[in-house]
Formats: C-alpha cells, structure tokens, sequence
C-alpha cells in the first residue's frame, strides 16, 4: 500500500489513530521503565508517580476504541486498512495490559522499600532491559510497518521466558537459605511474573504488527520456553 | 515517535506502475465454465477500449466486474451479448466462447444468442404495459398463447424475482406505477422468463434507495446457483456483498481477478488494494 485515500480525512483518522497508539505505548513504555527504576533505585516516591500515570493509558485506551468504531461505521475500510482497524483496537488492549502490569511493579516496589535490601534485585534490571527493548521496537515496527522488526521482537520472547525461568530459580534457592527473605522474594518473583508476562503482550502486539502488514498471521508457531509451571525445588 | 504516517515507503503510486500479467485466483464453480473470453480487444474507431482480455466466467456463480469509470467494464458487459455491434467503427479480436460456440462467429445468430442471455440496465426499462404482460413479453415475441403456461409463468418468474407477493393483486395495472425497486425487479423477472444461461446486469441498483437496492442484491443472492451472472456495478461493497469472484479492471486492461474474499481482505496486486481501499478511481 502506498498512496493516500482519495478521502483525505480518512487518512487524517488514520494517521490520527496511529499517533494515538503511539503515544500509549510510549506512555506504557515511560511508565515501566520508571517502575523498574523505582525497584532497583528503592525510590518510593517514583513508584507512586508511576502509579499515578496509569490512568492516562486508560483513558488513551478508550479513546482508540471510540475513533476505531467511528472510522469502522462511517469509512466501511476493507483490506489492509481494515486491518490497521482491527489490530489497533487489540494493540490498545495489549499495550493497556502493559501499563497495569508496570502499575504493580510499582506498587510492589512501595512494599520492597520497606524490607531491607536483597541481592537478587540485581537480575531485574536485566529482564526489564530486554522487555523494554521489546516495547520500543514494536512499537517502532508498528509506525514504520515493519513485519521484519516485528518478527524480530516476536522471536525475543523466548530469551525473556529464559531468563525468567532461571530467576525463578534463583529466588527459590535465596528463600531456601534464608526464610526471613521469602517476603521480598515472593515480591521479586510477582515482579518477574509482570515482565515475562509484558513480554508476552509484546509479543502479541508484534503478531498483530505483522498480521496487519502483511495480511496473514506469523506463520510459525509462537516460541515457548517459559518452563516454571513444572519447576520443583531444586 | 510522534509525527507519525500510515503510509510506508513513499514508492511510485501502484497505478502508475507498469501493466504485468493478469493475476488469477478465482473460485471455481462445480458447474463448469459458462463463458470464456479469451484475447479479448476491442476498439472504438482507433481508440483501443479493451486490452488482451482473458477471463472464464463460472456457471452459476456471481461474478462481479469492478474498476473506476473507463476502466472497460461496461464495454466488455456489452461485449458479451454483442450489444455493442451498433457502435460505429467498432472493432474487435480474440473470442467470446458459450457452450463451445464462438458468439461472434459470422453465423451466430445473434437474437438467438441474446435469448441466452438476459441483461438489466442501469435504470429500470419496463413497457408501458400491464405488469402481467411485461413479464410474458418474451413468451409473446415467441408467439407462445397457451393461457395457462403463460399465467404459470408469470407466477414464477415474479416468485423467482421476489415480487409476486407485492403485485399479485395488482398483475393488470401499468408497470409504471410501480417504485423503482419494484420495476428493476420485474426487469430481472422478465431477464429469467425465457430461462437464460447467463444473465448480465449493467449496474443494476445505481438508481435504486438503499431499500431497494438490498432487495435487489438479496435476489442476485438467491438467483446465483441458479443463474450465472455477471454483474457490473460502481459500488464496491456491492461487489464485495453480491459475488462470489471479482475482477477488477483498468484502462481497459484486466489486472487481477480472483475469489470475491481475497480481492477484499488481501488482493495480489498493490493497484488493485489501493482501488479497493479507495486509494484511487
């Protein structure tokens, strides 16, 4: 697709859309970089504006679904604008999923600061990065319909799985040596459970990325490593 | 990330890109091929109308011809039943092939040839004359008298075009007093009297409210499998609604025909998505 509608206010909607889109996922993408921070940095005070700033993603949210539905009744797309209709509406959803999982990030570093500090705070950040990086460049693939970029990201979900399991491990073995820290690892642990699970979202955004520009879904079965639910103690 | 556009790569228009080969996908039907248009060009004087048209219409399905106005469509509609053999300076190659039969081989008999196929105009043509008789039209041209198979098919024909229960009572009074919708009915009524093979229609709701238009499209839905038809028509998501293949033309050319569905959610060609979505026409 190249040209512009002989309508030019469609293009307007849907540029407008787009931007819209852009700009929750931008939001949704501050947000948890700041939640991350407020973890690593015991910053209270970061956590409660992150938590703050989360309604704004609600409130985007809604909008996107108000102008689809008007574009969808009044424009009556087909094809790849169809499409862009269609996977906006579920982006925002995922994107909004995205913004509540950095909310409790942010509310679960409230509760951390108010234990004494623990070392296996260190392999957050590490996670965080790679899920952050995920968000950026879906969201980038989005703008610049990028399939390749989305595939890309899409592939990544099986590194942030990896690197969740072995954390989980990780907080198993620290609770195991000493059962005064199980608190602030069962805290930890929600807290990798979020960004494993924002990796997911990503994930389905980037599937959605690609079903949009290219018409048909990613065709190879999503990768799956997340292999906790059948961990035991180790 | 905030000055943001729908559009991709800013490449040339895909209309203005070179014609290349046709791209095929249609539905095939279970009953076989009812027209095969094969190398098809037509000329009006020196101006060249059609280009190389290759195209096989499936019995018993809907066919839609879609593309901006001048595209052809029309032109290759009338080509059909040779409605255009009237045009002065008319000139043509390559064949229309029915039942085996070239239509404009010299010896075609061409009023035999149009009984097989039935056409609806643009805007509704009944004969002044009661509703009874222009439905039997084609019988009296015959010289059909017998009483009885002529009420029965009226009955028929006005039950198969969805209009009997609206003008039973009523089958003596003048066709002119009937609504537009109900007088393209009766038009398609009198199409189907004489059992035609392929029934061609020639933007058959343009003149039509949206009511009428519904009920025009939902006796195309119920008179495919029944009939072939092809169907030329400016309103897209008529096509989208009506046919089960679309072909879509430009500048007299054919550039992508296939399975209704496909030419709507994901066509081949960058020209033909970029009509659909009204990017251009």
């Amino acid at each position: 697709m190249a040209g512009q509608h002989t309508v030019k206010a469609f293009d307007q909607e849907l540029n407008g859309l787009v931007a819209l889109i852009t700009r929750m996922g931008g939001l949704a993408e501050a947000n948890l970089a700041s939640a991350i921070d407020a973890v690593v940095r015991r910053d209270s005070d970061l956590a409660a504006k992150t938590l703050e700033a989360d309604p704004r993603i609600d409130g985007l949210e809604r909008e996107v679904d108000e102008l689809v539905v008007r574009i969808l009744a009044l424009r009556q797309p087909v094809a790849s604008d169809l499409r862009l209709l269609v996977s906006a509406l579920r982006i925002a959803t995922d994107i909004e999923r995205i913004g509540d999982y950095a909310a409790n990030v942010a509310k679960r570093a409230i509760a951390l600061n108010q234990a004494a500090p623990v070392k296996a705070v260190r392999a957050l950040p590490r996670i965080g990065g790679v899920v952050l990086e995920m968000i950026k460049d879906v969201l980038d693939a989005y703008v610049t319909r990028d399939a390749a970029k989305a595939r890309a990201v899409w592939n990544r979900d099986e590194e942030v799985d990896d690197m969740y399991t072995s954390l989980f491990r990780e907080l198993l073995t620290y609770m195991m040596e000493d059962p005064r820290s199980i608190t602030v690892c069962t805290h930890l642990l929600f807290i990798a459970k979020n960004l494993e699970r924002i990796g997911d979202h990503a994930t389905n955004i980037a599937e959605l990325v690609h079903y949009t520009v290219e018409g048909r879904s990613i065709d190879e079965d999503r990768p799956k490593s997340d292999q906790t639910a059948f961990a035991v103690t180790p | 990330m905030s000055a943001v556009s729908v559009m991709e790569k800013p490449a040339t228009p895909a209309q203005e890109q070179p014609f290349g080969e046709t791209v095929y996908h249609l539905q095939k039907g279970d009953q076989g091929i009812a027209l095969d248009i094969k190398d098809f060009n037509l000329w009006y004087g020196d101006r060249q109308a059609l280009h190389g048209v290759n195209l096989t219409v499936e019995r018993g399905l809907v066919t839609a011809l879609i593309g901006p106005s001048g595209c052809g469509k029309s032109t290759l509609l009338r080509s059909l039943n040779r409605m255009n053999d009237l045009v002065d300076g008319l000139s043509i190659t390559g064949k229309v092939v029915l039942d085996q039969v070239d239509i404009y081989d010299p010896r075609t008999d061409v009023i035999a040839l149009r009984k097989r196929m039935g056409m609806v105009f643009q805007k509704p043509n009944p004969f002044p004359m009661s509703i009874y008789e222009n439905v039997i039209y084609p019988l009296r041209v015959d010289g059909v008298r017998d009483k009885r198979l002529l009420d029965e098919t009226v009955e028929r024909a006005l039950k198969g075009s969805a209009l009997w229960d609206e003008v039973k009572d009523r089958l003596d009074q003048s066709a002119l007093g009937m609504s537009g919708g109900q007088q393209q009915r009766l038009c398609i009524a009198r199409a189907i009297v004489g059992d035609p093979e392929v029934l061609l229609m020639d933007e058959p709701c343009s003149a039509l409210d949206p009511i009428a238009t519904a009920k025009v499209e939902e006796l195309i839905d119920e008179l495919g499998g029944h009939y072939t038809i092809v169907i030329v028509t400016h309103n897209m998501q008529q096509a989208a609604r009506v046919s089960h293949n679309t072909a879509f033309m430009y500048l007299g050319r054919l550039i992508e025909y296939g399975k209704t569905e496909t030419m709507f959610t994901t066509p081949k060609l960058g020209r033909t998505l970029d009509y659909v979505t009204g990017r251009f026409g």
